[in-house]
């Protein structure tokens, strides 16, 4: 289990991350998400051990004791950290990197490797400088498998992939962390493959973590409400409740919100009959915009 | 569970294993360089006995050996920044850092990698000549500490700058802000050394220098970016073993034929441990740096400020001081110096933080700098803190000596309190004088500026002791009131084109002049002395006519000799 702290780190006079802590359990596949900017590479950063924390610590299990990541030996072959724009000795062939990560990583397995080369249809030995930046992403994604790290850190994973290979990838985690047991972590911006994929999900935002738990929660903590009454509403009615994206179109009031049915419908009652009361769940991507106010930011008007 | 790397080991295996894949050209690089550098060829017939035909190399003299010192230095920051090449792009080193084993692990194994690959090409070398020559020819018995000696030398010179620009590696986000770093570190002291005795020379003139007149070989004079260079050549921190290197490319191990044979060279053991001592101490600071370094600095303009700081103040204040020369009013002098001083500081500072809204943050630094080379000039010039001006009184006095370091330098020790009194009196003239630089086409003319050191030894055992730049004709008089009991300082009549005595021939002078004559009786004899009269312990100076020198020997205030250049007549 990775345990981060209230860790908090800036930059110069930028702060990026304040008081975050989060757990991130063995076996589990953790989305990380947020805005551009939001800190989540940085998060990533700490996390493998290359960035210290300004303040608070993060910490990984051993055993029984818990170790502090950062510049330590344990964790780093334990740990395989694909950046979204990977590193590789120059003019060094797949099979040139696959003899330099077999030397840092205890548990490597060639027997992956090869059928991970042979899924992707790569070559061993053309020259990753030549390789597209979909391919060396599938590349390096074929070295952290073949790794057979217990922590797996992505960085924009999804980044450069074809649709065809999104889902192989999908797979292929998903089937890692099963068999091993071990846990992946990624960090995306593309929240339709975090939803398929991730069963934890960490929202960060204005420096701070506003949300980390699993995802079914996460979707269950916000629903769009569609309710009809008898006659037509007004967006008043919604005063008192913490709802988002509100519409009226007829006799029909559409809002999101995370607060309770029976509050809502309390709430709404004292102003008209209620005819029809429907809560339907939100997608990632909606409850992502819906937890971190995108709304404010509508696009409308601007080339007018 | 299988261990790749164990955390207790010493050496990162991901770190040899990269560098050994990308860098296993410098050690070859570097074994080329040496094997050129260091004879190993007959190219160098000198080396072996009965061998007077010179091979197709025999370029080696001393032009070519004194470049030995900068390619050493050269080999060393290259093989630096290579080795740690990783510290200067983010991809790389987040590669480097989140594998393997330890950040020292990694250090040691980066560091090691290229220091082997510097040293041991000299090692290499150096016994392949020793071999050759030793096989080939009866070499000198002194063959083998000279060869330990100058590979010693080499080695100690490598092992400090590698070590050093290691250190500015673990520090600095970017290669260029490396190889600046890296060169300015070996120069630094002399830059400051530079800009500080122009300061001196122009503003400071009859205040005390607080470095000895003749530091480095030089007296102090205005020192052009030429001079500057040559300064650095023959003796910055890592040149310090040129004159061994350039003899030891004339001579080879041994050019004496004497028996039991001489040894040619006699490197300068402290400084080799000196050399040794800087390695350890930068080798520990590195490693230290190294294992706190932030990542996130890689690629990051001016990640060190305080290093980019000192490099654009020093450097800055270096260049400004060179312009010095083009004006002769004191303020004006003052205000194109600042203003240069400004102007080179935006543009280093500039380019280290790579942005000009962080220059303007930290503009204040070099603002900080000026007021404070300011005030300290200002409080020197000024004389505030009575430092330069201070004279002890006569009674506390037990001797007092006087030196020059010139064109004709003396040196005097004064026991009487009439003796002492006169230096006094002369003290108050050099303290009060303040002479300005004089101008600069004429100084190239005529070498008139005199550095004179004044030390007092006083009753309670102390030493007073203060350094003054007079110009000739001050001196002259001054020193002279010091001997005669007056004070004569009219510099109206100094003209130094004029011959010095109105003697129609050196025979009519020695005619004129006998042994036991005082300095009265001399100058009743031959006439007023007009001018350019020199003084010292026991010589006076006097110019002909026919442009000839006489030397007046005395002794005891007496006259006992006469030497008329390079002919010495006893009296």
């Amino acid at each position: 289990m990775i345990k981060i702290k209230s860790v908090s780190k800036s930059f110069d006079d930028l702060k990026v991350l304040e008081n975050i802590s989060l757990e991130i359990a063995d076996g589990t596949v953790y989305g990380l998400i947020g805005l551009n900017g939001a800190g989540k590479t940085t998060l990533l950063n700490i996390i493998s051990g290359l960035y210290r924390a300004d303040s608070g610590e993060v910490t990984v299990s051993c055993g029984e004791d818990e170790q502090p990541v950062f510049d330590n030996p344990y964790f780093k072959q334990r740990c395989f950290y694909l950046t979204d724009d990977p590193y590789f000795i120059r003019h060094s062939t797949l099979n040139g990197m696959k003899e330099f990560y077999k030397c840092v990583y205890p548990n490597w397995s060639d027997k992956a490797f090869d059928r991970l080369v042979s899924l992707f249809g790569l070559k061993p030995f053309t020259r990753i400088s030549d390789l597209s930046k979909g391919m060396r992403k599938k590349a390096f994604l074929i070295l952290a498998l073949s790794s057979k790290a217990e922590y797996i850190l992505l960085d924009e994973i999804f980044d450069g992939i074809d649709p065809a290979a999104r889902i192989t990838v999908r797979d292929l985690l998903n089937e890692y962390v099963m068999e091993t047991g071990f846990t992946v972590m990624i960090s995306s911006h593309d929240l339709y493959e975090v939803e398929r994929i991730c069963d934890t999900v960490g929202v960060l935002s204005g420096r701070r973590l506003l949300y980390s738990d699993e995802i079914f929660a996460l979707k269950n903590s916000v629903f769009r409400y569609s309710i009809g009454f008898s006659t037509a509403p007004a967006e008043n009615y919604t005063l008192g409740i913490n709802c988002k994206n509100l519409s009226v179109i007829g006799n029909v009031l559409s809002f999101d919100s995370n607060e309770s049915r029976d509050k809502i419908e309390k709430t709404l009652s004292a102003h008209a009959e209620i005819l029809l009361f429907e809560a339907s769940s939100l997608t990632l991507s909606e409850i992502f915009k819906y937890e971190t106010e995108e709304d404010k930011n509508e696009v409308c008007n601007i080339f007018s | 569970m299988k261990f790749a790397i164990s955390s207790h080991k010493r050496f990162d295996r991901t770190g040899i294993l990269e560098n050994a894949k990308t860098l296993w050209w410098i050690p070859i690089l570097n074994l080329l360089v040496m094997t050129f550098l260091i004879p190993i060829t007959n190219r160098t017939p000198r080396f072996i006995e009965n061998i007077t035909t010179p091979g197709p190399f025999d370029l080696y003299n001393d032009q070519i050996a004194a470049l030995f010192p900068f390619v050493f230095v050269i080999l060393a920051l290259i093989t630096a920044a290579c080795s740690f090449s990783f510290l200067f792009n983010k991809r790389h080193q987040t590669a480097m850092l989140i594998t393997g084993g330890k950040r020292s692990a990694l250090f040691i194994s980066r560091y090691l990698y290229g220091l082997l690959s510097l040293v041991l090409p000299i090692i290499i070398a150096m016994s392949a000549t020793v071999l050759k020559v030793v096989i080939i020819s009866k070499p000198d018995p002194t063959i083998w500490s000279d060869s330990l000696e100058i590979t010693a030398a080499m080695v100690s010179m490598t092992f400090a700058v590698y070590s050093v620009s290691v250190l500015v590696a673990a520090i600095v986000g970017r290669k260029t802000e490396f190889f600046s770093f890296g060169i300015f570190l070996t120069v630094s002291t002399l830059a400051l050394f530079f800009a500080l005795n122009n300061i001196t020379v122009v503003y400071l003139s009859g205040a005390n220098l607080s470095h000895s007149p003749d530091i480095f070989g030089f007296s102090i004079n205005f020192l052009t970016v030429s001079d500057f260079l040559l300064i650095t050549a023959r003796y910055s921190l890592l040149t310090v073993f040129a004159n061994d290197f350039i003899e030891f490319a004339q001579f080879g191990f041994s050019y004496s034929s004497s028996n039991p044979p001489i040894p040619v060279h006699s490197v300068d053991l402290w400084l080799v441990l000196l050399l040794f001592a800087i390695g350890i101490a930068a080798f520990f600071a590195a490693l230290f740096a190294f294992c706190k370094r932030n990542a996130e600095i890689a690629e990051k303009p001016n990640a060190c400020k305080p290093l980019s700081i000192a490099f654009s103040v020093i450097i800055s204040f270096a260049l400004a001081s060179v312009l010095l020369l083009i004006e002769t009013n004191h303020f004006i002098r003052l205000l194109i110096f600042t203003a240069a001083f400004f102007i080179f500081y935006f543009l280093l500072y500039g380019l280290c933080s790579a942005s000009i809204y962080k220059f303007w943050k930290g503009f204040k630094a070099p603002v900080i700098s000026v007021l404070v080379i300011f005030a300290i000039i200002a409080s020197m010039f000024f004389g505030f803190f009575g430092f330069s001006s201070y004279r002890p009184e006569l009674n506390e006095v037990v001797k007092a000596e006087v030196s020059s370091v010139g064109k004709d330098s003396f040196a005097v020790t004064l026991y009487t309190n009439e003796e002492i009194s006169k230096l006094l009196k002369f003290h108050k003239l050099a303290a009060e004088e303040k002479i300005p630089y004089i101008r600069f086409s004429y100084y190239s003319n005529f070498n008139l500026s005199y550095h004179v050191k004044i030390t007092y030894h006083l009753e309670n055992g102390k030493t007073v002791t203060r350094y003054y730049r007079v110009s000739d004709s001050s001196l002259t008089t001054a020193l002279l009131a010091i001997e005669r009991d007056e004070i004569i300082y009219d510099t109206e009549r100094f003209d130094p084109k004029r011959p010095m005595l109105d003697l129609p021939s050196k025979r009519e002078a020695l005619e004129a002049l006998k042994a036991g004559m005082t300095y009265e009786e001399i100058v009743s004899a031959i006439g007023k002395a007009q001018g350019d009269v020199g003084w010292g312990t026991i010589i006076y100076y006097y110019k002909l006519i026919g442009g000839e020198s006489m030397y007046l020997h005395m002794v005891n205030g007496k006259l006992s000799a006469i030497s008329i250049n390079a002919l010495y007549m006893p009296l």
